[in-house]
């Protein structure tokens, strides 16, 4: 058995232990390409967390013009601790409005503040705050936001309750937010705190939870800010949003390459991430029964989940075909439910082997999505298991031998033999850091310069290479030994002793390829932040919505909104 | 100016494979870097110091108990050094390392080998540095300016038992780690050197979008 095989097959669960899908299958970028949200995204398990803990939120600050100019202040009381968003309004000439993170002036600029900021602090980050990237922050600064209007939208519903109407239901479907967020700065950026200040807080223990709360409360200010500004435009025949038509403003984002080398860069925290989803829809397979309560549970994520495809357009031309694919897939999943799919033994299993030869990629990790919705008993403790110390990771283990280190390139990196980097579309692409941008970007090897300063995410080559050079070094030979005459092959030996423990640690596909999609990694990332609605504008950057349909700061603590993100929340007070 | 662990981190990594290191070698830079600062050890100064020698060519050769230049006259790097203490593992007996520049550097390195009941000693010139995973004893003020030292002929590692560290940690985190603008300059003219200027087709193509958003 393979050092993979073993680590990731050996949880354990029920009678019937269902084995987890194997690495070569999930993380391959054509699936991963097609991940959607699960109840273990982390925008929904930072919901959850808000609820159990009984977070209380208040407005304490809203000065705020007529033409959306202020601050405003939104604060979180999470037991002992406070956090709070402090908000920035700007008057944004229309030329100026970009989704590129590369944009000097925005809408609105947030930050999330670690305590209650008193006016010193706020004049510091005003100071600071509205140019983003040119500002220098303090620990006390948690995330750093910004966000533009959908302009047309925000605009037309501004002039509709200025009037006293609610504004178009479909338009607001359409477009599903008032504005979009184009970068949300987290871990040690431009100042702010290292992860290492909060991670310890079980607010934020797991990841990106501190990113998600300040997108939260960014698209709480959205939805306050046109309300107030029709209440200063039309004076006291303002209306306010009608709570369900209000719900279904999410907020938007605009994500490029900048996000894609993450994935790369931390295999064991991205094992952790897999592993928790995959070991969630082992544990729902190995059930011997479905009750009563699940079906009906899953039969009603799943009527969601339609309206949802439904409502989830694209001219991207790779997507949209998708998108009609994943609709029929729902239409057959539906039918297929009809027909006893519940009767018999391991009904949830039996279901999912019917979807790996009936629907698409798609539609098969949209079905994982709702094997998993009405299970939150048995899996959503897995929510707390998706982060790592990856210090405790990075050592390389010299005294290893040349032989056991090939014998793991063996079992765990067979698929990178796939590639022939003889051949120029294997290795069409280099990734490298922009002078200009500082930012990530894609070249073509052959026709730009600078593929000498290549970033290290040609995993597959660079592995085929240590291969190669392996398999002439003596085998009782020490990596320490072999690492003292061949550093270059340090960073490939570190990932290879990481994925050895950590199956799910390496994306298994050539990231140089002529045909990469670089929005496949993408996908797969904001999928485990929990966003829905993916909507390519190339093969480099797209733009998604978040918390569509979720209840509001004030209304979180009334109700059960465990399946807000399928819509099902609409029946909600 | 006042940076973030996160930033000295990149900042090592980028500089360290500017100055034309190996990218697994920058790696191992940028996680010494980060557990120097947080021990408000003098990281920044030393580092660039020592990225304006790379490369250094010299390859540590194990004789015995002790860590020398392969070539006589030659200097050691303690990156790559560090890396074959923390490659090899923990040594039981104490072991000299000959002939190495910025010395401070080998700490994070053998700080790899510590346990709850295990420290290490570090020792050249007036320093003497008691190292456990958590804990450091007080170097003091007066050997501030011997643990910045540039070079020394003589490094002696040993372990002792964890007890001798009981000199916590300050936590900085609160505060940010102040960094001297100079050596913070010196590092970005490296980290530079990584980076792809614009041309005319990257711009184009590189990231993909490029239009103005006001729908």
């Amino acid at each position: 058995m393979s050092p993979a095989m073993s680590a990731a097959g050996s949880e354990v669960c029920g009678p019937e232990a269902v084995a987890l899908r194997p690495p070569d299958v999930v993380m391959r970028l054509a699936r991963m390409g097609a991940a959607h949200q699960t109840r273990l995204s982390f925008l929904r398990a930072m919901l959850r967390h808000a609820v159990r803990e009984r977070w209380q939120f208040t407005r304490p600050r809203f000065d705020i013009d007529a033409r959306g100019v202020g601050v405003a202040v939104y604060r979180v009381g999470v037991g002992e601790r406070t956090y709070s968003l402090v908000a920035f309004g700007h008057d944004l000439a229309p030329e100026q409005r970009t989704d590129r993170v590369i944009a000097e002036a925005w809408d609105a600029t947030f930050a999330l503040y670690d305590g209650v900021p008193d006016d010193a602090e706020i004049e510091r980050l005003r100071r600071n705050v509205p140019v983003q990237e040119a500002g220098r922050y303090l620990p006390s600064d948690l995330i750093l936001a910004r966000a533009n209007r959908s302009v047309r939208l925000f605009d037309r519903v501004v002039g509709a309750l200025s009037d006293g109407r609610q504004p178009d239901a479909a338009e607001m479907e359409a477009t599903g937010y008032l504005m979009r967020t184009t970068a949300v700065y987290g871990n040690g950026k431009f100042g702010i705190a290292d992860r290492a200040v909060i991670a310890g807080r079980p607010e934020f223990a797991g990841p990106f939870r501190a990113e998600m709360l300040t997108v939260y409360l960014i698209r709480a200010f959205t939805a306050d800010l046109v309300e107030h500004m029709a209440v200063l435009r039309g004076g006291a025949r303002a209306a306010t949003l009608a709570p369900p038509l209000r719900r279904r403003l999410g907020i938007g984002n605009a994500t490029g390459l900048g996000m894609a080398p993450f994935l790369v860069r931390h295999p064991a925290l991205i094992d952790r991430w897999m592993t928790a989803r995959e070991t969630a829809l082992a544990r729902v397979r190995a059930l011997p029964v479905a009750t009563r309560g699940q079906q009906e549970h899953f039969i009603r994520a799943l009527a969601g989940a339609r309206r949802q495809v439904a409502g989830w357009t694209t001219d991207d031309p790779v997507q949209a075909p998708r998108i009609a694919a994943l609709a029929a897939d729902l239409e057959r999943l539906r039918a297929h439910v009809g027909t006893g799919a519940f009767d018999g033994p391991m009904p949830w299993d039996r279901l999912y082997r019917w979807a790996e030869h009936a629907l698409s990629v798609e539609g098969q990790e949209m079905l994982v999505s709702l094997l998993i919705e009405p299970h939150g008993a048995l899996v959503d403790d897995l929510a707390e298991t998706m982060a790592i110390d990856e210090a405790e990771v990075f050592r390389i283990d010299g005294a290893m031998r040349v032989r056991d280190l090939a014998a793991i390139l063996d079992s765990t990196y067979a698929w990178a033999r796939a590639a022939d980097f003889s051949q120029p579309a294997a290795n069409a692409r280099f990734w490298y850091v922009s002078e200009e941008k500082l930012e990530p970007r894609l070249g073509q090897r052959a026709d730009e310069p600078g593929a000498e300063l290549e970033q290290p995410l040609a995993v597959a080559r660079d592995v085929e290479s240590l291969r190669a050079v392996l398999a002439r070094a003596p085998p009782d030979e020490t990596l320490a030994a072999f690492l003292l005459r061949a550093p270059e092959h340090r960073h490939t030996v570190r990932r290879v002793q990481i994925s050895a423990h950590h199956p799910y640690g390496e994306v298994r596909d050539n990231l140089i390829a002529a045909d990469l999609r670089a929005i496949d990694l993408l996908r797969c990332k904001l999928a485990f932040f929990g966003v829905t609605r993916f909507d390519p504008q190339s093969d480099k950057w797209l733009r998604i919505t978040l918390f569509q349909g979720a209840p509001y700061p004030h209304e979180l603590h009334d109700g059960d909104w465990d399946g807000w993100i399928w819509g099902v929340a609409d029946a909600q007070p | 100016m006042i940076v973030s662990l996160n930033e000295i981190e990149s900042l090592a990594l980028k500089s360290a494979r500017g100055a034309g290191m190996s990218w697994g070698l920058a790696e191992e830079a940028a996680v010494a870097a980060s557990w120097l600062a947080a021990r408000s050890l003098p990281w920044a100064e030393t580092l660039a110091d020592l990225l304006a020698q790379q490369p250094v060519a010299c390859q540590p050769r194990i004789e015995g108990d002790a860590i020398a230049p392969s070539r006589a006259g030659a200097r050691l790097c303690p990156i790559l050094t560090g890396a074959l203490l923390s490659d090899v593992g923990v040594s039981v007996r104490p072991i000299k390392v000959r002939d190495i520049l910025a010395p401070l550097w080998l700490a994070p390195f053998v700080a790899r080998w510590t346990t709850p009941g295990r420290a290490v000693r570090l020792a050249w010139g007036e320093v003497s540095l008691a190292i456990g995973p958590n804990t450091l004893s007080n170097p003091g003020a007066a050997a501030m300016e011997a643990l910045a030292a540039p070079f020394t002929s003589c490094v002696e590692i040993a372990l002792v038992p964890g007890a001798d560290t009981a000199h916590s940690l300050r936590q900085r985190n609160r505060d940010g780690y102040p960094v001297a603008d100079d050596a913070w300059r010196a590092l970005q003219l490296l980290e530079h050197r990584t980076y792809v200027p614009a041309s005319a087709q990257s711009r184009l193509s590189g990231a993909g979008a490029g239009l103005l958003d006001n729908d």
